[in-house]
């Protein structure tokens, strides 16, 4: 049992019967078994599986989960689909984990393996078995561009207890050319380097900051351009609906953007800010119904449990009408999103973007970033200050609410960008500290949203309809939840406002020049 | 972690042949398997054709030092520790261990490895000395063959009595009729006359030529067919065991 295993790769490919005749003179050596490979690989587009430790394979209908160094945990069969969620998986530990790991993103195939796996093993003089090795030669493949062999992986199996061939071969392999896979490498890396992969490349997330030593110009233009390409690499997902994730991604990306023109609109040049800020207003709606719903689907379960089993029915069928509403607004959205409008935006963005540094007709943006930052984080600050306050005072209308939220947005967006220009500690614990309130303030608001919309599906009903029930009751069930939630809220306002740190911070603020 | 002795104060009545074939089903049961040869003549060992590494001996064996000494069958899941041919003195320095601490002495020995596994089988020598004492101490269960006879029948009363002066609880024992050959007039009798005490258990094994040639093919019984009636009368036998246990 406990033996271990070592990897080798080798550039080029084998010569097998060299190999086993080399492997042959140290050792009697026997073919096992041939096995032909022909496997998916599959991830969410953010590489969750993978940056769990895990693999997720898929030959037919059988799926293998698997740890990245290639020890199987569990196996299922399941639907064979272009795309899987975890609840598409029969109920049991491999789906738990699924979901523990996946969340709401869909699973799709990254690579594709085709190749041949042959087992062999090697015998002492007494022919007792003393050690096992695999060799896996193939093609690996993602989408149709990418495709290539892979190089050769040669796994030793040791043996407990027979440590010295295990330790022979290992010679005899790296004498003749064979690497050992450095600790933690896997053959899934080994795959991906074939066609110049690397599964983190879609996931660095928009922590882009500005830098002490830019202008203006030079800051706006490297972040908006990181936050472009954020929308541009999420709008394929969105257009294919291939899960929610690509949608909100894409939104977060586009407040982001908005943030960076409505705080920073003195530093660009007038007229341009407007227009696109304009735009970007717009894009901003023309994807808000579909994320509303989405985010509503996702709630079935919440919604399940806020109600009494007899009015599951009409909840299921309100979530029937949701869903048909929703493949709806999307069909509309999509088309929206693919309009020379939308187009031409991104295009004229990015290319506002990449010309702004050197715009040197506009002297507000040659202004060291720095003292632009100041300026702005102060004014973020007294708003969130004001906002926060006027909750405390007993402002707390949605209204109110919603304005201290997007308060709270943009002053984390700016605090982000400019975190370079304060010191981290300070910046660190006050972030964190409105993090739980914003937590609040967003399940607040994403209540609000929703009561709203079933209220107005509500004042549509026929009188008799079954759906009635679970409305009221999900309305009443909702309701409750916002009184609770708003009530948390108004003490996290009094907690955050009362912060030693938080007073600190606004002194350091006020310090800090430019 | 489950020891479970194969035991028997004679010779030849097939502890080895028993340890052997139960490990490998229990092993291809699922159950993570040591099989520890504790005979210094090795017969286990040679069954899975491994040879001790020449610095093993009985005192490390007594001082739970067994780690680097044990060694991967050719079958998932089962390990085998090998005898060494100083084990022949184990009743010699049990002796000069004496009597100390709680834990039974050869229960301590495995508790090194008790993490990687779920059952350890103990291939016994004939004994009923010393060893002896400490073997039924140290086991959860108890497996000793007997052989339809007489003299076969007055070893398992010895086992009976060496538990009873030691006030160990005699349920541990699982006996079964081994070797059993049907057209014996002896042996059908003496089956007869036992088999409705309690601590047999109702599978038997034939006597059977695929199990004498385990010495010629060095692999258990299933390994050379897997659903030969040898192989299959010992899964019995392992299920049963393991199901009372
Ligand atoms: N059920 C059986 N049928 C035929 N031969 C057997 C059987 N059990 C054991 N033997 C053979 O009898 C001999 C003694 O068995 P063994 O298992 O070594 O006994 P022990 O370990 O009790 O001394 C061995 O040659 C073995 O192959
Ligand atoms: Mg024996």
């Amino acid at each position: 049992m406990k033996s271990g295993y070592l990897a080798f790769t080798l550039n080029g490919s084998v010569d097998l019967d060299r190999l086993l005749e080399k492997i042959g003179s140290l050792f009697p050596v026997r073919e096992e078994a041939v096995f032909h490979v022909d496997e998916q690989y599959l991830d969410t587009f953010d590489w969750r599986m993978y940056t769990s430790g895990f693999v997720f394979r898929q030959t037919g209908a059988r799926y293998v989960l698997a740890s990245l160094l290639g020890t199987p945990v569990f196996e299922i069969s399941g639907p064979e689909k272009p795309k899987l969620f975890w609840w598409d998986f029969p109920e049991g530990i491999l789906r738990d984990r699924l979901a523990s790991v996946s969340g709401t993103r869909a699973l799709c195939p990254v690579l594709q393996v085709v190749g041949l796996r042959r087992k062999f093993r090697l015998f002492n003089r007494d022919e007792k078995l003393v050690l096992r090795f695999s060799l896996d030669t193939g093609e690996v493949s993602a989408d149709d561009e990418d495709r290539g062999p892979f190089a050769p992986y040669l796994r030793l199996e040791g043996i407990r207890g027979y440590q010295k061939p295990r330790h022979r071969i290992a010679e005899l392999l790296q004498r003749n050319g064979w690497q050992e896979l450095k600790a933690g490498e896997s053959f899934f890396d080994l795959i991906l380097r074939a066609i110049g992969r690397q599964p983190v490349d879609q996931k660095q997330k928009a922590s882009v900051f500005a830098l002490p030593e830019q202008t203006t110009s030079q800051a706006i233009s490297m972040i908006g351009l990181a936050l472009h390409t954020a929308m541009e690499r999420n709008l394929p997902g969105v257009l294919k609906d291939i899960d929610a994730e690509f949608l909100h991604d894409f939104r977060v990306a586009l407040r982001r953007t908005r943030s960076v023109l409505s705080q920073l609109k003195n530093e660009i040049p007038p007229g341009q800010a407007g227009v696109f800020q304009e735009e970007f207003r717009w894009l901003g709606s023309v994807t808000g119904p579909v994320r509303d719903l989405d985010v509503c689907l996702q709630k079935s379960q919440t919604y399940r449990g806020l109600m009494s089993e007899s009015l599951h029915r009409g909840l299921a069928q309100l979530l029937e009408e949701i869903q048909q509403q929703r493949t709806a607004q999307f069909i509309k959205m999509q088309e929206i999103l693919q309009s020379a409008r939308a187009v031409n935006l991104l295009a004229n963005w990015h290319e506002f973007l990449t010309a702004l540094p050197a715009d040197i007709e506009w002297p507000a943006g040659q202004v060291p970033c720095p003292k632009v930052a100041v300026k702005v984080m102060r004014r973020c600050f007294r708003r969130l200050l004001r906002d926060t306050g006027a909750i405390i005072g007993g402002e707390q209308g949605d209204s109110a609410i919603h304005r201290l939220r997007i308060q709270a947005k943009k002053f984390r967006y700016m605090a982000e960008f400019f975190r370079r220009f304060f010191p981290a500690d300070d910046m660190d614990v006050l972030l964190k500290e409105l993090h739980g309130l914003q937590d609040d303030l967003g399940g607040f608001n994403d209540l609000a949203v929703q009561i709203r919309g079933f209220q107005q599906r509500r004042a549509t009903l026929q009188p008799d309809e079954t759906i009635r029930g679970a409305l009221d009751g999900l309305l009443a069930g909702l309701a409750a939840e916002k009184k609770r939630i708003l009530k948390r809220c108004v003490k996290r306002c009094a907690a955050f406002m009362g912060q030693d740190r938080m007073q600190a911070f606004g002194e350091v603020i006020k310090n800090t020049s430019g | 972690m489950k020891i479970i002795a194969i035991f028997s104060s004679k010779g030849g009545v097939g502890k080895t042949a028993t340890a052997v074939n139960l490990a490998y089903v229990a092993a291809l049961g699922g159950c993570s398997t040591l099989l520890c040869d504790m005979d210094s003549q090795g017969a286990a060992s040679y069954y899975f054709r491994i040879r001790p590494k020449k610095k093993f001996n009985d005192k490390k064996f007594l001082r739970g030092d067994i780690n680097g000494y044990i060694r991967g069958t050719d079958f998932d899941k089962l390990d085998l520790l090998p005898a060494h041919f100083s084990f022949r003195h184990l009743d010699i320095e049990l002796a000069k261990l004496g009597k100390k601490g709680k834990v039974p002495v050869l229960r301590s020995v495995f508790l090194p490895v008790a993490d990687d596994y779920d059952v350890v089988f103990l291939d016994c020598p004939p004994n009923l000395t010393l060893l002896a004492e400490h073997i039924v101490r140290a086991a959860d269960i108890v497996v000793t063959p007997v052989i339809p006879t007489t003299l076969s029948i007055l070893a398992l009363k010895q086992l009976l009595k060496l538990l009873s002066e030691l006030k160990l609880d005699q349920n541990k024992i699982r006996a079964f009729f081994s070797m059993v050959e049907r057209r014996k007039n002896l042996h059908v009798s003496t089956i007869e006359q036992y088999r409705k005490y309690p601590i047999f258990v109702k599978t038997a094994i034939p006597f059977l030529a695929e199990i004498e040639k385990m010495g010629i093919n060095r692999q258990p019984v299933g390994a050379t067919a897997r659903n030969s009636s040898a192989a299959l009368a010992y899964e019995r036998l392992w299920q049963e065991i393991w199901q009372r246990s």
